[in-house]
């Protein structure tokens, strides 16, 4: 198939193949670790705690220094600078004390990489170990030994409510209806027939890129500072670390290629400060620093465990009236992305339910465990694992049905919801009927075995974009000689099809055929690109596509009002379609080739209108309000929401206890599908995603080191893991400012996979684990468990 | 990862006096696919690894008088898919078909798997069941180990510092034999096994013989004998009495350990569930 012969007028809304997937199937798209430096180039390996908490007592570095072939070794004295997205607590190496296994201690610089690793043994460090905390709970107790004794020294943004003298990071309060800070009003709670409450538990998992973190630093004579990084974030990471290390945003340039997986682990900042600070000590020399996958586990960051305490209440007809809950985010040795998680888990905190009277408390708590950032769905996935089991206990309890349960309660346009917003538009019952229908919900499923038992479960959820009020999108549309676009953008490719979808968005508001358009975006380099806050929160397709809309529709409107000219037209009479400047009134024609260029000339070519083409867009919300701290209440919390229902059919084998994965059926309210196969990659790609999940979870010794930091024991699931059948389709609900309608669905299509998995396997079995992972030993033990007790009745 | 001389040696003369040096770790190694990561980790150090694959005779899979010999530095996927190794030796097959993924299984070797003797291996199951000899040679010369005397525990056996295993030699099971290989483990895809059996039985006179091994439960891969010999005194096919008591047998023979992957209780529950469908298996076909 070749491009030349494709000729797609028109291609929002058409499953146009993806731009980057020639290059990306023949293995000639490059990675930061594919690309070549010179011969100056130095190799580093950082120095990692093997405390979970202790006292830095003393750095000693001479032998490492004096090893052969080392050319310098980086520690804490020499970044005395703290960094963070929201919460400005790591230095970029330990100084005063290490908070996790694994937090970078110094950094070695040699002319190899083996040498570097050789050397870096050699650092000596005197630790002093202080008693570790791991669970988020006990953690955020008051009494409990302080992780960060210095906290209020620290900055955060306004949004944000740290409580210095305690573990905790952030503190969300939600309050609405007839509620106070004990909780809601007896009252209420009188008037439920159904009660459910229950604690549940997550821990954390990790991202497991199929590229691991490496980045190359160069600081240059002058002062100038290059690093490359395969990053969700370019500009975020300029902003951090020139702001972190007193570079200016001007001297400090990021070039980011294609990123080999991202999931949330690549935004923000992780080790690429590191490397911009070793690199500092060699000037003049590239340093590159790569993570092995061990070091992937501990050194950049996971996704917090959790500790959730619900209550939730509803009434004899299955209306929802009630809901108290307590959310503790185990937020790892630094807090600096992950206190936003516990903000957008407070503010969400209901999931898509309406519930009258909320009072929900959502923390995020710092503890002795790698750091705890942005993941796939930032924080709605943990909670919705114990909402969506209790909304199926209600159900059960008032005896209806789980699915129509949720139709009645799901969240409806327009509704006033938790936080007082008004809800933007959505048709989550849609989604719900078309999981339904997609699973067979009332079919009768046989199981295949005499030893294995059968069961659906479903399970809806929303999420919002977790981002600050006021997160900008910026694009470039520039013409070529024969009528090629070229269109830059900020956002990066991630695998989620952000270039195809910029492309198409281009091609369709300017009028020519989506093969004209190249997107200038691989690398993204802050130097050239257009600004873009992050590739994360799903906001690419609709922030990033906004802006990219706009600068098409600046560039054609230069081009219609030129040729109105031309013409002694009115430019309302003009349009652009496939390639050809028309009038509707005089039906002249004028082909883009040349003039987007050299203009067009005047009568007897006496002078010249026009040149060369150029449409710049942007895009920031502006609409975004505060929140009353002590209720989470303001005008609009969020930009939007995106909902979605899955449904899950499985088998359980009541022998080992092994979960076998029949069908998982997704559906959501994308708003608009651009590209309908890229939103079905998506949709499958995050029902095996959230179907890992699952079954995954790091877990540690007493001493906080991780006992499964390999993918040996931690185990993602594998392509003969994945179900025989992942379906799925999706709701077009317009978003009014969303391109073409368009809202992201990037992150949504894992947030509620396993507690869909969970309700099946209650559905099948009667078992309801509260914990995950869903390893097979714990279904078997709860099988054996409910069978001695029912024997024993 | 700390640097090795690597050699690659056309004969076996130069490969054992590579392997014999005095005061240097040695290592043989085929497909690599245990070493690497644990050279990379520096849980082992070599300072001598020995390529072994060109030396003559180990990529060979022929009938001998015995049975079927088996060259050391046959693949997996070569094994699981021989028709050879299936037509009398199926359970080696079962075996080699359940180790890690497709990608290390083109690279992994069966006496790789033994050397390492790690007591969570697919193959050496179905090696006890078989009954299967390891010819090994050495600055002494050639010499067979039977399977059953080659483990000594997690990472430890019979090799002496020099010996390279050469071969397999699986004799030719009693007529009308089959055997089952089942096993559990996490992920259906390059996941280490929880718990693995296998079990072969064969008529005799008055009823059947029975084998049955298991690997992944104590600190070397097991036979279990008195499992056996009640499976193998049933006059005809084992009832479910016989079945269960043998089951017990297994069970008590076991000494499996907690872990991340499982704990030693539930590792001694899926002894049971296993066995049961391994013998259920087998009493199939027989």
């Amino acid at each position: 198939m070749s491009k030349k012969q494709q000729h797609t007028v028109d291609p929002v809304g058409k499953s146009v193949p993806r731009v980057d997937a020639f290059e990306k199937v023949t293995g000639e798209a490059k990675y930061v670790d594919d690309m070549f430096f010179g011969p100056d180039m130095y190799y580093g390996k950082l120095v990692l705690s093997p405390h979970a908490h202790a006292i830095i007592k003393k750095v000693d570095v001479s032998k490492a220094l004096a090893y052969p072939g080392v050319k310098a070794v980086v520690t804490g004295e020499d970044t005395p600078y703290r960094i963070g997205l929201y919460m400005q607590d790591r230095y970029i190496f330990a100084r005063d004390r290490v908070r996790y296994v694994g937090e970078p201690v110094a950094g070695v610089i040699a002319i190899s990489e083996e040498i570097a690793e050789a050397a870096a043994k050699l650092v000596e460090v005197e630790y002093e170990v202080l008693e570790p905390l791991f669970d988020p709970y006990e953690a955020a107790q008051p009494g409990a030994p302080l992780i960060h004794p210095d906290m209020e020294s620290y900055t955060w943004p306004p949004f944000i409510f740290p409580e210095p003298g305690t573990n905790v990071s952030e503190h969300f309060k939600l309050r609405r209806g007839n509620v106070s800070d004990e909780g809601v009003a007896q009252e209420v709670w009188d008037q439920c027939a159904a009660i459910v409450e229950q604690t549940f538990r997550l821990p954390p998992i990790q991202h497991v890129p199929i590229e691991t973190h490496v980045a190359v630093a160069l600081w240059e004579l002058d002062g100038k500072v290059t690093l490359w990084s395969p990053s969700q974030s370019p500009f975020a990471q300029r902003d951090l670390i020139a702001q972190g290390m007193g570079i200016s945003h001007g001297d400090l340039r990021v070039i980011s290629p294609y990123v080999g997986g991202g999931f949330g682990g690549k935004a923000g900042v992780s080790i690429e400060a590191n490397v911009v600070a070793m690199a500092r000590a060699v000037k003049g020399h590239p340093v590159k620093v790569r993570m092995t996958r061990e070091e992937e586990f501990t050194t950049t960051n996971v996704r917090q465990s959790l500790y959730a305490h619900t209550k939730i209440g509803c009434d004899a007809e299955g209306n929802l009236l009630a809901m108290e809950t307590e959310y503790y985010f185990g937020g790892g040795g630094y807090n600096d992305y992950g206190v936003n998680i516990a903000r957008a888990a407070g503010y969400s905190c209901t999931g898509p339910y309406r519930i009258p009277n909320v009072k929900g408390d959502s923390r995020s708590v710092y503890t002795n465990t790698p750091i705890g950032s942005a993941m796939r769905g930032f924080g709605m996935p943990e909670i919705h694992w114990g909402i969506e089991q209790i909304m199926d206990q209600l159900a059960e309890k008032i005896g209806m049905d789980p699915a129509e349960f949720r139709r009645k309660n799901a969240v409806r346009t327009g509704d006033t919801i938790l936080t007082g917003m008004k809800m933007t538009p959505i048709n989550l019952v849609a989604c719900i009927d078309k999981a339904k229908e997609l699973i067979g919900w009332d079919e009768e499923k046989k199981p295949s075995a005499p030893n294995k038992k059968r069961g659906v479960g479903i399970a809806i959820m929303w999420k919002a974009p977790a981002m600050p009020p006021n997160p900008g999108s910026s694009a470039i549309v520039r013409f070529n000689e024969d009528a090629t676009v070229n269109v830059y953008v900020g956002g990066q490719e991630i695998g989620q099809g952000a270039f195809t979808v910029a492309a198409q968005m281009a091609a369709q508001a300017l009028g020519v055929p989506f093969e004209w358009v190249r997107v200038s975006a691989n690398p993204v380099d802050t130097k050239y690109s257009p600004y873009e806050w992050q590739t994360v929160a799903s906001r690419i397709t609709w922030s990033m596509g906004n802006a990219v809309k706009r600068a098409a529709e600046d560039a054609r409107r230069q081009i219609i009002d030129i040729v109105a000219k031309y013409w002694d037209e009115d430019p309302e009479d003009l349009d652009i379609r496939d390639g050809v400047v028309i009038s509707y009134k005089s039906e002249r024609e004028q082909p883009l080739k040349k003039m987007v260029i050299y203009g067009l000339p005047n009568e007897n070519y006496e002078g010249w209108q026009g040149g060369p083409i150029i449409g710049r867009g942007k895009f920031m919300p502006t609409y975004v309000t505060n929140l009353d701290p002590e209720t989470g209440q303001g005008t609009r919390a969020v930009v939007h929401y995106t909902v979605g229902a899955q449904a899950v059919d499985l088998e359980v084998d009541t022998e080992t206890g092994q979960i076998e994965i029949i069908k998982i059926a997704s559906v959501y309210d994308v708003g608009k599908a651009i590209n309908p196969d890229l939103i079905m990659t998506q949709i499958e790609g995050g029902a095996v995603h959230g179907m890992s999940s699952a079954f995954e979870g790091i877990f540690f010794d007493k001493d906080g080191r991780p006992i499964n930091a390999s993918l040996v024991d931690y185990k993602i699931a594998t392509i003969q893991d994945i179900p025989k059948k992942v379906v799925g389709d999706y709701v077009e609900t317009p978003l009014p400012d969303g391109p073409w309608g368009a809202r992201g669905v990037g992150e949504h299509v894992m947030v509620q996979t396993a507690p869909a998995i969970a309700n099946a396997i209650y559905n099948a079995i009667g078992i309801r684990v509260p914990d995950l992972p869903l390893s097979a030993e714990k279904i078997y033990t709860a099988i054996k468990e409910k069978e001695a007790k029912e024997k024993g009745e | 990862m700390r640097p090795f001389d690597y050699y690659k040696p056309k004969d076996f003369q130069e490969a054992i006096a590579l392997l014999s040096q005095e005061g240097k770790k040695t290592f043989p190694v085929a497909g690599a696919t245990d070493l690497i990561p644990m050279a990379r980790d520096e849980r082992w150090l070599p300072d001598i690894v020995v390529d072994i694959k060109a030396l003559p005779g180990l990529r060979e899979l022929k009938l001998i008088d015995e049975g079927l010999y088996v060259g050391a530095a046959m693949t997996m996927n070569e094994i699981a898919a021989s028709p050879l190794v299936k037509s009398t030796w199926d359970v080696l097959a079962q075996g080699a078909s359940s180790v890690g993924h497709n990608q290390v299984r083109n690279r992994a070797t069966v006496g790789g798997n033994i050397a390492t003797s790690s007591p969570a291996a697919d193959t050496p199951p179905s090696l006890l069941v078989l009954e299967a000899i390891v010819v090994v040679r050495g600055p002494e010369g050639e010499r067979r180990i039977p399977i059953t005397e080659f483990f000594l525990g997690p990472r430890r056996n019979a090799l002496k510092k020099g010996e390279i295993i050469v071969g397999l030699i699986l004799p030719t099971p009693p007529e009308g034999a089959v055997g089952s290989y089942h096993r559990i483990s996490r992920r259906h895809g390059a996941d280490l096994a929880i718990v693995g059996v296998a079990v072969l039985a064969y008529p005799k006179a008055e009823g059947f013989g029975w084998r049955v091994a298991l690997g992944a439960v104590a600190p070397t891969p097991i036979r279990v004998p008195q499992a056996e010999a009640t499976l193998s005194a049933a006059p005809g096919k084992p009832d479910e009495a016989v079945i269960s008591q043998a089951i017990q047998e297994a069970v008590a023979a076991s000494r499996p350990i907690d872990d991340i992957r499982a704990t030693a209780k539930y590792r001694r529950e899926m002894i049971a569930t296993l066995m049961r469908k391994a013998i259920e298996d087998v009493l199939e076909k027989l």
